[in-house]
């Protein structure tokens, strides 16, 4: 397995990964900030104005044709919360003229239109223009009541919240409503201009590339002068357990969704980390494990019931969609699992079955090229990166009792509970 | 072992037919760490009646069967779970069913001839009970709750009833709570006897392997069972008309925003044949995404009124089975997008798209086309499922390259008729 190729300079990292796998070029942009309440709302709305149009594609339909016209190159704004980071990020993937009846450098031209609307925002005054952060912001609120839509995604948030209530986890990753009203052309654009002048940037190119080329086109694209901030707020991961508590949202729905929130008190750069991941493979994550099994196989109860972490906050979370008659059942369930594999109950077959499904996992991340860069990513803010080869030695040392002592770490906090509007208040 | 070759991709598939009918197509991926295998079967949940092969009298099955069905096959006589016979190689099994398929898949890194024999071992032996079959009901009854409460689903399924008067594609694929509860295991053998017969299947593998020997273990496996020519099946499909059943489909759910569904049904374009199709279905897509495609004139109008957001998009389905455009996305004011829509697709039927529009349509979509290869799972799912409708995969991009602006501003004229157009919408109810 190849890893990527770093040079720095300035607070940019350029990451480099030459292949010749893949039939189009990604290259991916990051800003990585702290998630805040002060700066989560234009922080988010920034990638959205940035791709309202550039200096030299002055408007979204400019834009989208100049993209277009390099067959189909795709360009993506948006905004990631990893952990208690918030993460302005910029995805182009544009195919490899190799392999079409055309001589044009689509490479070249894609870096092209990535880094006019970066560096060169439309904007009057030192400000971006008005009219165009007036139409994200209603764009914005709409993406933020989008979330009610998606019922297992919005009961997973809702659960999320409730457990790390009062952190910084708990802010919105498109950032809240109420703050939008204060956003300005020119308050966005000095947050803006802040961010480039602070944030850590991160950048990724896959693909049938030159390293050195790509170094020298990034430091003489992004070539503004910079500060980087190296310290970031610590991320509270420990947390120590407290009466359970239940929360339950009434919608009108047909499905109960069953979710529960917990602390792992592992945080990523540990050497426990690969056997939380083991241990969620028991678990949870698999048709193999525990929650599969269970509630879906044993007692019908569920389409699905499933776990995940995330090591950058150090929580896991169940998700299952089920009848409200039978939440408590499916709770009690759910709960039994933890409280066997707290006990050691975990087979040969359940940890053999994990290990293998991990390293396969592991293994595959490889062959996209955006999951690549995002894994690297992701270890980079946790403050460790690790390669899938580590991952995939780590995964093949752990111990059924590095598994126990994981699952006795961990701390069952928050039941929540979407339901129909009919019925007790209680589940 | 037969070579289907595309220069300009740098693409093979080589391709056997085993002695009992099965098709097999191996596509090398190099430099890839997993294979993705793909062993579908041409069924799916349209096939409400046919007539089973050597009988004379037509089988009406309940509706959501052939998604049953699906969840069924993980069932083992041997009590083993074909999940954990997965997991010993670490492989990541799969299965999905549509409307005219049913799919059954793994990814894994190691050990491809051991899941392969697992993927056909237990797609081949059924093992229905009594008490497996009632036990699955509860399962799929959340599964079909999960999509009651999904918009999207609910929108676009409005959509597929508002096109459809007779065509089973207008029923859920899972059925419904009632229509599953009528099923038992006999009607389930006799789906799985009527198509999931080796000669009505094809199976596909994708990745860094050794077509020769891929080819010599399913050979090996084949050689092992017993599989008498079967022949062919007859699928009973009531004749749909052209025009719509209703122009307008609306409902009430709890979501933030309206969300619309609306296109063209095309049920003429479902009598095209093998490569005809192709070139229809790609005719028909440069055309709507320069009509409709991000960076059209339209759709940039309409986003800079707030009328349609980014996630807005189209697709355009075809098969030999059915044959509709569908446009889609969240809309604060539908009734003023449909009346913009409407006065401008007429205008479009009219006057055709232009030149430079035609252009970047069709690089846009070649380019599409070039990025799905970098997908294994994508190469699997489209190659098999074009097979099945009888069309070369690998002549997607040859066939965008040929087409002309003349034929598709035809193509655009004969879809965009007002008479074969619906709209569904779901409206935010009070919460």
């Amino acid at each position: 397995m190849k890893t990527f190729q770093t040079r720095e300079e300035r607070g940019i990292s350029v990451h480099v990964l030459p292949t010749q796998m893949f039939k189009k070029s990604s290259i991916v942009v990051t800003l990585t900030t702290d998630l805040q309440e002060e700066t989560a709302a234009p922080t988010a709305l920034l990638p959205y104005v940035l791709m309202r149009g550039s200096e030299q594609y002055s408007t979204p339909e400019k834009l989208q044709m100049a993209l277009d016209d390099l067959y189909g190159a795709a360009l993506s704004g948006t905004i990631d919360k990893k952990g208690e980071r918030h993460v302005v990020d910029f995805t182009m993937q544009v195919p490899n003229e190799k392999y079409l009846s055309t001589d044009e450098p689509l490479f070249e031209k894609a870096l092209g239109i990535l880094s006019d609307v970066i560096m060169k925002p439309l904007t009057e005054n030192g400000a971006f223009l008005a009219e165009n952060v007036k139409a994200e912001i209603d764009q914005h609120k709409k993406r933020i009541n989008a979330v009610l839509d998606d019922k297992m995604s919005y009961a997973n948030l809702r659960c999320l919240q409730e457990l790390t209530k009062g952190e910084p986890y708990s802010i919105p990753r498109l950032g809240r409503e109420e703050e939008l009203a204060k956003i300005d052309g020119k308050t966005l654009y000095d947050r803006y201009q802040q961010l480039l002048k602070t944030a850590p940037i991160h950048i990724y190119v896959i693909g049938d590339v030159d390293p050195e080329q790509v170094y020298q086109h990034m430091f003489e694209t992004f070539n503004m002068e910079r500060e980087p901030v190296t310290e970031f707020r610590p991320v509270q991961i420990l947390h120590e357990a407290r009466t359970e508590r239940q929360v339950v949202d009434r919608l009108d729905v047909n499905q109960g969704k069953l979710n529960i929130g917990m602390w792992t008190n592992v945080e990523m750069p540990s050497d426990d980390y690969p056997a939380l991941v083991v241990f969620n493979g028991i678990f949870g994550s698999y048709p193999h494990s525990k929650l599969f099994v269970n509630v879906r196989e044993k007692h019908s109860l569920a389409y699905y019931a499933t776990s995940r972490i995330d090591p950058l906050k150090g929580v896991l979370y169940v998700m299952s969609g089920v009848e409200v008659s039978h939440f408590e059942k499916a709770l009690t369930i759910i709960k039994e699992q933890l409280d066997a594999m707290r006990r050691g109950e975990i087979n040969d077959e359940e940890f053999s079955f994990t290990i293998s499904s991990l390293v396969n996992d592991y293994r595959t991340a490889g062959d996209s090229a955006t999951g690549a860069a995002d894994m690297h990513l992701n270890g980079l803010i946790a403050g460790r990166v690790r390669t899938r080869e580590e991952m995939i030695e780590a995964f093949q040392k752990v111990t059924v009792d590095d598994v126990v002592r994981i699952a006795k770490g961990v701390v069952l906090d928050t039941v929540y509970m979407l339901r129909d509007k009919g019925g007790e208040a209680h589940a | 072992m037969h070579e289907i070759r595309n220069e300009q991709l740098q693409l093979a598939a080589y391709h056997e037919q085993i002695e009992n009918g099965l098709d097999v197509y191996v596509i090398p991926k190099p430099g890839f760490a997993q294979t993705f295998a793909l062993f579908t079967t041409k069924y799916g949940s349209i096939d409400r009646e046919f007539v089973v092969p050597g009988e004379t009298e037509r089988t009406v099955v309940p509706d959501g069967i052939a998604h049953f069905l699906e969840h069924k096959m993980f069932e083992q006589e041997s009590g083993e779970d074909v999940f954990n016979l997965f997991a010993k190689y670490g492989a990541s099994p799969n299965a999905f069913t549509s409307f005219d398929m049913t799919a059954y898949l793994f990814s894994s890194t190691i050990a491809v001839k051991e899941n392969l024999d697992i993927l056909l071992n237990y797609v081949q032996d059924p093992y229905f009970t009594d008490e497996n079959v009632e036990k699955e009901k509860g399962i799929i009854g959340q599964e079909i709750r999960m999509y009651d409460d999904n918009p999207g689903w609910v929108v676009y399924f409005n959509l597929l009833r508002g096109f459809y008067k007779q065509h089973p594609i207008n029923i859920d694929i899972a059925g419904t709570v009632e229509s599953i509860s009528k099923i038992t295991k006999e009607t389930l053998y006799k789906c799985y006897n009527t198509f999931y017969h080796p000669s009505n299947m094809n199976l596909v593998i994708v990745g860094d392997v050794d077509p020769a020997a891929i080819h010599a273990a399913v050979r090996d496996n084949q050689a092992q069972k017993d599989f008498t020519r079967q022949p062919d099946i007859q699928r009973l499909l009531p004749e749909e008309g052209e025009e719509v059943a209703e122009p307008r489909v609306q409902v009430e759910m709890v979501v933030s925003i309206p969300k619309i569904n609306f296109g063209y049904k095309d049920i003429k374009s479902s009598k095209l044949k093998g490569n005809d199709l192709l070139v229809n279905e790609y005719a028909t897509a440069i055309g709507l995404e320069a009509l409709f495609g991000k960076s059209s004139t339209l759709f940039n109008r309409l986003y800079e009124s707030g009328l349609v957001d980014k996630q807005f998009g189209w697709s355009y389905d075809v098969t030999p089975f059915y044959a509709h455009s569908v446009f889609g996305g969240n809309s604060p004011e539908p009734e003023k997008l449909l009346e913009a829509i409407t006065a401008a697709f007429a205008e479009a039927a009219d006057t055709g798209i232009s030149a430079e529009d035609f252009e970047r349509a069709k690089r846009k979509l070649i380019g599409q086309s070039l990025s799905d290869l970098d997908s294994p799972r994508a190469i699997c799912r489209q190659f098999s499922a074009y097979n099945l409708r009888g069309i070369d995969y690998f002549e997607t991009v040859p066939v965008l390259e040929s087409l002309t602006l003349d034929q598709v501003n035809q193509r655009l004229r004969e879809h965009l008729r007002p008479e074969c157009f619906s709209a569904s919408l779901v409206l935010p109810k009070k919460h």
